[in-house]
């Protein structure tokens, strides 16, 4: 069995952002996360998400798109006109629906997928998540 | 009677907690050793909002194919 690093080369763990308004899924995504060994923080709005974005160093953030203050597709367009879209290493969109104009809007923002939430139990996102890290 | 407002998208919400809700759940009942016809009852609870969860996504994609 292929043993997955949740570790970078310096043995750090590996760092995942959780930003998600809905503070039942939020807990949940963080506590089966924390359990795999990650290191994880949260966000519960835009303008939150935007700040800890901005302070970078993540290897993954899980960016939901309706959220209260500001929108994830929002988040991105303020990053990218800052310049300062390339200080985590990968972006995936959290959606209810895969509205196509979104998703397309968020891939030339930068971001490398998305995740249909009502499509996934805990321990597909996880092997989802996994998949995205390597 | 009051209109009652929901999006696709406010339901997918809540059926995506529930769903999530009902793994963890059922989690703990494979550690803890619950009794068949509770497992079945949960089983049937997933099934259910599985089946909810395709129902409302193809509403909502008829939705947008009748608005287009």
């Amino acid at each position: 069995m292929i043993k997955l690093e949740k570790t970078d080369a310096a043995g750090l763990k590996k760092r995942i952002l959780v930003v998600e308004d809905e503070p039942y899924l939020r807990d949940l995504y963080l506590e089966i996360l924390k359990e795999e060994g990650f290191k994880v923080d949260s966000a519960s709005d835009g303008e939150e998400a935007y700040a800890k974005m901005k302070a970078g160093g993540y290897d993954l953030v899980l960016l939901d798109i309706m959220l209260p203050k500001m929108d994830g597709l929002e988040v991105l367009r303020k990053l990218k006109e800052n310049k300062l879209q390339n200080l985590n290493k990968a972006v995936l969109l959290l959606t209810n629906l895969g509205q196509e104009t979104i998703i397309s809007e968020g891939v030339s923002l930068g971001v490398r997928g998305y995740l249909i939430k009502s499509d996934y139990t805990p321990d597909n996102l996880v092997k989802e998540i996994k998949e995205a890290l390597k | 009677m009051s209109n009652i407002s929901l999006s696709s998208h406010d339901l997918l919400g809540k059926l995506t907690i529930l769903k999530n809700s009902l793994f963890m759940l059922n989690r703990k009942c494979e550690n803890e050793k619950w009794e068949s016809s509770d497992k079945e009852y949960l089983k049937n609870a997933a099934e259910t909002v599985e089946k909810l969860i395709q129902e409302v996504k193809e509403f909502s994609l008829e939705e947008k194919i009748s608005s287009s």
